[in-house]
């Protein structure tokens, strides 16, 4: 190699090392800025987040509030890196209460009882989202939304081949039965790419064939996992594999995605689709026709249970840093968030995002809403049959387990009972750590 | 794959042309290589909604736009530039630590070389999940964390020890006779080393900067955890931006992956040059 | 570039008297720890260190989250008797073997037969590198399309008349899922080899050519007799770094399969990542990677002896 050669290369190397130092004003935190580090379904969504939300406090507010944004699949691992680093940002995001929970148990976040009084949320938030955020009787999170599982179907598809939307196991029966004659998959299902989709089955098909009443019963102790209902429930999945009426088997089960089975109601190729009502706005964007779609309340899938079970879910649960120097201004951004309910509809109007759990009436749904969203939301407080999601009520550990070893299930490689018995057992432990949350209790009980 | 060579043929003369199994060979393994980059240009040009009818076949309309809106969404422009100086800064630094080092290892006079040897690859087999969390509370300690210079320092670390065991293997088959001589003649270490032995096994040192180039600018797991800052985010993590909620927009993806590879194979046909020359005047040639 | 060529004596600089001696044997000693203090710096920052802390960590019950508490050898005792670690370690193993003999015999044969073409040989290697050059979740969205069970290569096959692949799914069989995963990343992975082994093969001195030609041998005796020990070095070195990644292997994994279907495609590292991030058992994921780094040194070790019992000089 030449000597003009090397001298060039001699320069480039000292020229590439001098741009990565002087370069890097990376985003050294200087502690007079609030961090919050977000997560969003799309970009439409992040931009109206940042509008409605952190340009808006930051008009009024005093420390304004800098929003870095991750990635729904890796904000979890990030945000767990970061509080045990010592990192982490002032609002500390979590994907529902229990996950919170185990930052307030480990003291990385403050209880907010007296910013609970200073902002009034005992008595804007709904009483059992208020209650289950919760850790030893102190307010550990704030729920920022909250929303459901329902059964989601193409309206001409069903229309084409004379179905309505089943509300007992024997008419779900009927239409997946006729829906495989016909050459379609009876029911989306699959966990490619994100393991923890099999919980979204799992919570509609526990609420929907064990109910509410058991599921209350499992989670304060008072029964067991391994008890038949549960037994049935999962037998009741294991036959819809055996049948291949779930994701067209057990092989294409690994290999479906959310956007396949969504895709999959568009194209008509799949009949019913059990998920959560976070997927309203992307089925607005897969269909063609964004009115085709429509949403049901979940089938009852046992005698034991009342049609149109709705199991709660929160999404999203903020807390606040232990370590933060900001904590006055992180409790004023967390209540710019949920306190009005007038911005939060408007975020869900632009976004379809599930709203915090408010009571809200009827009349103050801004108009440009989608009706099915409205629907939704005065549906959920006006009925009783409400049950338990199994990320926001389970405690973590079970929760882990519940999704890991359902795979097995799937292969057939273990039987229902014994994937039972192990659920019990990490339930088990928790339960007698003192981890678990407090699941409201059911109507009818009191 | 295996393959089976023909039976030794009759004697040549000294200047033969390959023999058509070869060809045949370096054919079929050339479909194996390009084929399924047809499906991935394709699939940049699909709807995402198309790639899940139709998953390897051409498109039905080309949307050019995938390329407009993944370079907008996933702000490409900056996050080339900032690949682009990351693996830069890696190659450089790691192609300086490595060659030193086998030098060291192989010339000068180390003590317990096959200490070093081990200590090298089995700290290249620590698995990198379980560092984040210390290396995390000690990188901000020390003020790297969330910096691009504290990414880099993490790089040279972790590519650094297959580097020089690649470069050691390139001078441990070079004669001692050159550089003997040379430093006979008085030449000091660093002289000789940056006018001897770096032009003897400029090759390797030139394979060991690329390949940790490369790996720096693919990187994910490290970048993310380091650097929190979007707007010092390389180009690795932006295909990840094209998250919708939990699923992946596939054609987006590949269509940020088709803009984020074409500048590296353009940097790796500009280097062949460099490869060949080196080989065709220098060399051992006796 | 020319290089002085040797003179076989030098009188000026005869035998240095015996204190010059050992004043250069250590002033050569403190050049060399000076060229590799920079590797040594930058190792003991970043890995020697946190590799250190996640040692100590093995013995803890750590969550990441609360103080850590010392279990003695609890995790161990746990990860050697888990079938989920065991199943891994096997899966680990199987891969292994795969990418010692495919993926290291394409990269030589196709870098020995590079090597004997002089046209095309520039367009051929860049070719064969480009896979290499794309990231883990590019190669895995291409494949995970033509690997799709539904209009994937198996369909399109069939439509020419290869009808067995059809139907088959390739990612969601539990028999075909390693297999499976283990064919992408040598996709990606094999050109990488064949431009190092090229690079070897390149400096292998034409005149061992030369003679054997005149004496009538043919590419594959070329092959054995002269290529291979020529790069030998390379070689085992690839071999070595093959080993310890195979058991490092984490990525291509974690974006196709996430460790399933039910654990089919399960590594260590993946048991590892979940143990640590999912459920939050970061002192028991640290023995995991423990035995991983075990496992590594006791190969290293063995090579090591064995080049010593070998007098390899490699």
């Amino acid at each position: 190699m030449n000597r003009t050669t090397r001298i060039l290369a001699a320069v480039g190397a000292v020229a590439a090392t001098a741009l990565a130092l002087t370069a890097c004003t990376g985003g050294g935190r200087s502690s007079s800025d609030l961090t919050y580090w977000g997560a969003f379904y799309s970009p439409d969504t992040e931009k109206a987040f940042q509008e409605i939300f952190v340009d808006g406090y930051n008009g009024a507010a005093q420390t304004p509030v800098k929003m870095e944004v991750k990635e729904l699949t890796t904000i979890g691992k990030l945000t767990d890196t970061a509080v045990a680093a010592g990192q982490a940002p002032d609002v500390i995001y979590a994907d529902g209460p229990s996950s919170a929970s185990d930052f307030a148990r480990a003291g990385r976040t403050i209880a907010l009882d007296e910013y609970a009084q200073k902002y009034d949320w005992q008595d804007k938030l709904l009483p059992w989202a208020y209650e289950l955020s919760k850790v030893d009787d102190k307010l550990s999170s704030v729920p920022t939304g909250y929303g459901s599982m329902v059964l989601y179907y193409n309206k001409s598809v069903f229309a084409e081949h004379g179905w309505t939307a089943p509300t007992t196991l024997s008419e779900f029966e009927t239409v997946a039965a006729s829906a495989a004659a016909a050459g379609l998959v009876p029911l989306g299902g699959g966990n490619a790419g994100y393991q923890g989709m099999s919980e979204w089955l799992l919570t509609a098909v526990l609420n929907a064939a064990v109910g509410p009443d058991k599921l209350y019963d499992v989670l304060t102790g008072d029964a067991s996992f391994t008890d038949p209902e549960f037994v049935g429930a999962i037998d009741l999945v294991k036959s819809w594999i055996d049948q291949g009426w779930l994701a067209g088997g057990s092989e294409s089960y690994f290999t479906t995605d959310d956007t396949a089975n969504i895709t999959g109601l568009a194209n008509g190729t799949t009949a019913m689709y059990m998920s959560g009502t976070w997927a309203f706005n992307s089925m607005s964007q897969v269909f063609e026709d964004p009115e085709d779609w429509a949403w049901a309340p979940l089938p009852s899938l046992s005698d034991a249970v009342q049609p149109g079970v709705y199991p709660l879910a929160i999404g999203t649960a903020l807390s606040i840093n232990t370590e933060s120097k900001n904590a006055d201004a992180a409790a004023s951004f967390i209540d710019y968030l949920v306190g009005d309910a007038d911005r939060a509809l408007e975020y869900t109007a632009r976004t379809g995002e599930n709203p915090p759990p408010l009571a809200i009436t009827a009349d103050q749904f801004p108009a440009e809403i989608d009706k099915r969203t409205v629907e939704l939301y005065t549906a959920i407080p006006e009925t009783t049959n409400v049950g338990y999601a199994t990320w926001t009520f389970f405690p973590p550990k079970t929760d882990a387990y519940l999704i890991s070893e359902f795979d097995k299930v799937v292969t057939g490689d273990v039987t229902s009972a014994a994937y039972l018995e192990g659920l019990q057992q990490a339930f088990q432990k928790e339960h007698d750590a003192g981890s678990t949350l407090t699941p409201f209790t059911p109507a009818g009980r009191e | 794959m295996s393959t089976a060579m023909p039976a030794v043929a009759p004697a040549r003369r000294t200047r033969r042309r390959p023999r058509l199994i070869t060809w045949l060979i370096v054919g079929l393994l050339s479909v194996y290589a390009v084929g399924p980059l047809f499906v991935f240009a394709s699939n940049s040009l699909k709807s995402s909604r198309e790639i899940a009818s139709n998953p390897i076949g051409l498109p039905q309309n080309w949307n050019w736009e995938n390329f407009v809106t993944a370079w907008e969404q996933a702000r490409m422009g900056g996050a080339l530039l900032n690949s682009a100086i990351i693996a830069v800064a890696t190659a450089v630094g790691v192609a300086l630590i490595a060659s030193m080092a086998a030098y060291a290892m192989t010339r000068l006079d180390l003590p317990a070389k096959g200490g070093w040897i081990l200590w090298l690859l089995v700290s290249s087999s620590l698995p990198l999940q379980l560092f984040l969390v210390p290396l995390v509370a000690w990188w901000s300690f020390l003020g790297l964390y969330n910096e691009r210079i504290g990414l880099i320092i993490i790089y040279w670390a972790v590519f650094s020890p297959f580097a020089t065991l690649l470069i050691r293997s390139f001078l441990v088959s070079l004669p001692v006779e050159f550089e003997e001589a040379a430093r006979l003649d008085g030449a000091g270490e660093l002289r000789l080393f940056f006018r001897v032995i770096v032009p003897m096994i400029w090759p390797g040192i030139l394979t060991a900067a690329l390949v940790a180039g490369l790996q720096a600018y693919n990187e994910f797991m490290l970048a993310v955890t380091f650097l929190q800052d979007r707007d010092a985010m390389p180009a690795s993590l932006s295909v990840y931006a094209f998250q919708q909620g939990f699923t992946t927009d596939w054609s987006l993806v590949s269509a940020a992956g088709l803009i984020m590879a074409i500048p590296v194979v353009i940097v790796f046909l500009l280097l062949q040059r460099k490869f060949i020359e080196g080989y065709a005047s220098g060399g051992l040639a006796n | 570039m020319t290089i002085t060529s040797p003179t076989s004596t030098r009188a000026g600089a005869a035998a240095p008297a015996r204190r010059r001696g050992s004043a250069l044997r250590r002033r050569r000693r403190l050049i060399a720890w000076a060229f590799v203090a920079p590797l040594l710096l930058v190792n003991l920052l970043v890995i020697t260190g946190p590799g250190t802390a996640s040692i100590l960590l093995s013995f803890t019950d750590w969550d990441g989250l609360n103080s850590p508490s010392f279990v003695g050898l609890a995790n161990y005792a746990e990860l050697f008797t888990s079938a989920a670690v065991l199943n891994a370690l096997w899966h680990n193993v199987i891969w292994t073997a795969f990418f010692l003999v495919v993926p290291m015999a394409m990269g030589l044969v196709g870098a020995f037969l590079l090597s004997r073409l002089r046209r095309g040989q520039m367009l051929f290697r860049v070719l064969f590198f480009i896979p290499y050059v794309l990231a883990t979740v590019i190669s895995a969205a291409i494949w995970r399309q033509i690997m799709d069970p539904d209009g994937g290569i198996g369909d399109a096959l069939a439509t020419i008349g290869i009808p067995f692949l059809a139907d088959v799914n390739f990612l969601g069989n539990p028999s075909l899922a390693l297999g499976s995963v283990a064919f992408v990343n040598t996709w990606q992975w094999w050109g990488f080899l064949l431009v190092i082994f090229l690079a070897a093969m390149q400096a292998v001195d034409p005149s061992l050519y030369e003679a054997a030609k005149l004496d009538g041998a043919g590419p594959v005796r070329e092959f054995w007799s002269i290529t291979l020990p020529a790069i030998r070095p390379t070689f085992v070195f690839l071999a070595l770094m093959t080993i310890i990644w195979s058991f490092l292997v984490f990525d291509y994994i974690y974006v196709l399969t996430q460790g399933g279907p039910a654990g089919s495609t399960d590594v260590l590292s993946t048991v590892l990542y979940r143990e640590a991030f999912e459920n939050r058992r970061q002192g028991y994921a640290s023995a995991v990677a423990m035995l991983l780094t075990s496992i590594s040194a006791i190969t290293v070790i063995g090579y090591l002896v064995l080049r010593r019992k070998l007098k390899w000089d490699v």
